[in-house]
This record gives structure tokens, sequence and C-alpha cells, in this order.
């Protein structure tokens, strides 16, 4: 389940239709032209919303899925 | 007695009285199915001709006195997302999963069964366990049973809608985001996320490792308590399921919250982020029921409330991506035009990404943690409107569904019925310490104690009651 949260701010410069669609071919998806449209929306709201998640109270915070190498012994 | 039993509870009690036998329990919802399930869109699959001679044989064993326990002869029904030997698992797709393949039961369904339950069936969900309602997919459309033009919540759906319209008396969910919870507040019934890792996801799809669950959905806390009782413990089969001990649920039903400390969050959660004022009073009503109780209710504060759902969705979409990838490429028109466009959203986020929504996830994690050493359980609205009409748009109230931020957390939540808003049910959600669903329970069985939301049922079910057969 998706979808942009009020006020959040999109960026669109990285998510063009050619740059959208390019990626897609590099992972071997073919969509049709209005499904392009729709994932290069998508594409803006959701890297605004990775770009939200780089804020100052998380530089002190190890990732919650760091390795422990207990369960290799 | 005098009424056909609503509850896994009162249910075994009429069968260990005599009073009626697990065959005509099973044959009396079967024939509700029979009725009403053409357009409710509850059940992907039925099974009853195994369900039947599943009930002959606990009847048997009954009769014989062996007993295996509250669930013994009482009819559930399974996601399917979940394996079980009867039959396939779907996920409500044309395109096949190699998680978990035929003739074999997740590791779930498998502690049920053992304990004499009947699996009626496999239920309805949203395709994969991902989107909204796809009427284009070619597939049943799951209905409320409150009203037909009406979501019932998802992902769980069918599981949702089957027990709030009679047609078994438990079942089995997965959470991935709010996929039981959503379901159980849409439809007026109970479900509980566990903790991250209290249930074995042993041949359950995934959707996102990281984040999914499986747990106990039923009419109330307390049968939530008896079917989370069996399914609970470490498998070998899942490298996530936890090593911790599991306690006695049912015996922490006291009915008393003297001492308890609830704290509600308001800032995230009301009217001034969207919320119905009207969902937002029936859970301050049920907050002041709590504190008739004798629970100690205070303001709290969530501050990285709305980060967490970034970062929530984050983790979902990469993970989703990872496990969809390949048969995106090779089955595109094979998925719901919804759920391919939904899961690909993952393939715009980097891997940098990712590791920093994990490290968002900790710092979440960390103040969760400092708020659950002031209270005991943290009490919000599951979703901020009652259940959505099955053409709303989706998209626009998704910020609305307060649920996947302990997806993110990994803390058990509860979701119970609070009463109606403009004719349909709404839920309250109710969250506690890692491994503390013993608390979360009994919080919402004290509160059930005092109400009858959970009693109350749509139209269907009276009608159905007719079917019944006669062993008052």
């Amino acid at each position: 389940m998706t979808g942009t949260a009020p006020g959040t701010p999109v960026q669109s410069a990285c998510c063009t239709s050619d740059i959208v669609g390019a990626e897609l071919d590099a992972v071997g998806i073919a969509v049709t032209p209005e499904e392009l449209e729709l994932l290069v929306a998508a594409c803006a709201t959701m890297r605004a919303r990775a770009a939200s998640l780089y804020i100052p109270e998380a530089e002190l915070f190890e990732p919650a899925d760091v390795f422990s190498a207990r369960d290799q012994a | 007695m005098t009424s056909f039993p609503t509850t896994i509870v009162e249910a075994g009690a009429a069968l260990r009285a005599g009073e009626l036998t697990s065959v005509e329990l099973i044959r009396t919802v079967l024939a509700r199915a029979d009725k009403i399930d053409a357009d409710l869109g509850c059940f992907l699959a039925r099974f009853d001709d195994d369900a039947l001679s599943a009930a002959a044989t606990a009847d048997a064993e009954l009769a014989a006195g062996t007993d295996r326990g509250p669930l013994h002869g009482i009819p559930l029904g399974i996601k399917d997302l979940l394996a079980a030997r009867e039959g396939p698992t779907t996920a409500h797709s044309l395109v096949p999963s190699r998680v978990a393949p035929p003739g074999v039961d997740a590791d779930a369904v498998a502690r049920l069964r053992d304990r004499g339950a009947v699996i009626v069936g496999k239920t309805s969900l949203s395709e994969y366990a991902l989107g909204v309602p796809d009427p284009d997919a070619g597939l049943p459309l799951p209905r409320n049973p409150w009203d037909r033009e009406h979501w019932p919540g998802g992902s769980s759906s069918g599981t949702a809608s089957g027990l709030a319209a009679g047609l078994f008396l438990g079942g089995l969910g997965t959470d991935t985001g709010g996929s039981i919870r959503i379901p159980a507040a849409c439809c007026g019934v109970t479900g509980l996320k566990p903790t991250y890792g209290r249930v074995s996801k042993s041949r359950c799809i995934p959707l996102a490792y990281s984040l999914d669950t499986v747990g106990p959905m039923a009419r109330t806390a307390e049968d939530c308590a008896v079917l989370l009782q069996v399914i609970s413990g470490q498998a070998s089969s899942d490298a996530t399921s936890a090593d911790e001990p599991v306690p006695n649920y049912i015996a922490a039903l006291t009915g008393d919250l003297s001492g308890i400390r609830v704290g509600v969050e308001r800032v995230h959660h009301g009217t001034q982020v969207g919320a119905d004022p009207e969902v937002v009073a029936r859970v301050e009503e049920a907050v002041k029921d709590l504190e008739r109780a004798g629970a100690i209710v205070e303001e709290i504060t969530i501050e990285h409330r709305q980060i967490a759902d970034a970062a929530t969705r984050v983790i979902m979409h990469t993970e989703a991506f990872t496990q969809h990838r390949p048969t995106l490429r090779d089955r595109w028109h094979d998925y719901g035009p919804f759920t391919r466009l939904l899961l690909t959203h993952g393939a715009f986020l980097s891997a940098a990404d990712y590791v920093q929504a994990q490290r968002v996830r900790s710092l979440v994690r960390a103040e969760v943690k400092q708020l659950l050493k002031r209270v005991d359980v943290i009490v919000t609205p599951t979703v901020g409107v009652p259940a959505p009409r099955l053409d709303a748009d989706f998209v626009a109230l998704m910020p609305l569904f307060f649920t996947g931020v302990w997806n993110l957390t990994g803390n058990p939540a509860l979701s119970l019925p609070v009463g109606p808003v403009r004719g349909l049910p709404v839920g309250m959600q109710i969250v506690g310490r890692p491994f503390a669903e013993a608390t979360v329970l009994r919080v919402g069985d004290a509160y059930q104690r005092r109400t009858d939301w959970h009693r109350r049922r749509p139209e269907e079910r009276d009608d159905a009651r007719s079917d019944a057969p006669d062993h008052a």
C-alpha cells in the first residue's frame, strides 16, 4: 500500500519517463504508456519518501538488520 | 443452550456439554457460506468433505474421552497466503508462488490442526497481501458483510468478513502493515498482530520479510488468546521465529486493569491528521471504559511517528520487489493491474535508501521502547475512517491506516471493535511491549467484558441463525 502523505515534497527531476523507462528496461519489465505515466509519479513519491529518511537523529543508529555472527557458530 | 455459539469459547463449552457436535457446527457454517458467500467473496477454496470428516473425528475423539483442547472441533478459516494441505495456496493471484507448495501445512496451520481445529477453507485477500480492491483482476472481490458496497479491509479480507458473517469462529491472517488489524476494524472483529517472531512464518508466502507476521483473528480477545496459545513458539523451519517462552495467555485475562498504564497517542491519530471525528469519539469513549476498569490513562506523543511511516513503506516496497522481481518480469499481465504497479514501486529505491530506513527503524524502536517504560500499552484508532466504499480513493486514505509503525517496531498490536460510525464498525488499536501479548489481550478482554460491540453482527448473520440445527 502506498500513497503520498500530506505535505510530502515531490522530487521529479530524477523521475522522468526516460529515466523510469530505462530503469524498468534494466530489470526486464515492459509496461504500457499509461502504466509508465503512473510509475513516473510513483517514482517521485517513493524517492521523496526515501529522501525524508536522511535526518540527523538517525545518524547515531545502526540499521535494524545488522548482521550477527552468532547464528553461524 | 438457547442460541448458536458465536465464539470459540462458547462453542467449546457447547461441544463438551453435549449440546452440539462438531459435525453440526461445521454443517451450519457451510450452509451459511452456501447462502451468502457468492457475493461476500470470503472463500477462495472450501474443504467441505475434509472438514466434515475432521469434525466427525473430533466428535468421536471427544466421545472417547480424548480432548485436544479449546480448538477441538472448532471451524477455522485460513488466509490463502498460508499453506494448507488440502489444496494449493494462491495468494489470491494468477501468479503462482513456490513458497507454499500443495500438500503441506504452514507451521501455524499444522499446530492448529494438531489441536483438533477443523479447517473449513482458505480465505480471500488483497493479491499477494498488497494493495486494494482490484475489480479488474478477474478474481473474487471481497466485500464487507456490514455493507456490500464497502471494503472489508485488507489484506486479510476474507478471514475478517467470514468471522463477521459467521462462516467460521476463528482464523489466521497475516500482517505486514496492518493486514490483520485493518480488516478486523472494518468488519467489527478482533485481530492480533503478534510480536515479530512470536509465530512461525514457515510456508507463508512473504510480502516483506522483516515486517511480515502471522496472527489470530476471532470475535473476541479471549478467542485470540486461545488461538495464539496454540500457534506461538519457535519453529526450526523459520529462522526469524523467536526463542522466547510462551506464557499462558488465557490465564492473563483477569478482567481487571488496576494499575495498568494506558498511553493515548492523539497527536498523530486525531482529526488534525484527517481522522473522522466520530471515529476519534468512539475511541475516546473506549479509553474512558478502560479507565473505569482500573487503568491509569495519560497522553503520550510518538515524536517520530510520521517518518516511521516513510521507513515502513521504503522497507516494505524494497523487500516486496525483491520477492516479486522475477515474476513481474515474466508474468506482468498475470498480476492485477494495481498490484503489479504497487510491487514495482520498490524498483525506484536504492540500497542506501533501504539501509537508511533500517536506521530510522532503530531510532523509532528506541523511542517506542522508552515510551513503553512509562506506560504498559499505547492506544490509537486502528483506522481513521470507517470502512471505505469499494470505489474510494485508497491512496488518499492510506495515511489514515494507523498500523504500519508497529510492523516497523515489531511490537504486538490488537484491534478490537469499539462501536459503529454511520452503521459501520470501527476499531481501537492496543499496542504492547515486545512479547507482551498477554498484557495487550488482557486490556482488550477487560474492555470486551464491559461492552458488547464485539457481539454485534451484520444482518446476514441474524438471518443465518435460522439455519442452525435445533440443538437447544
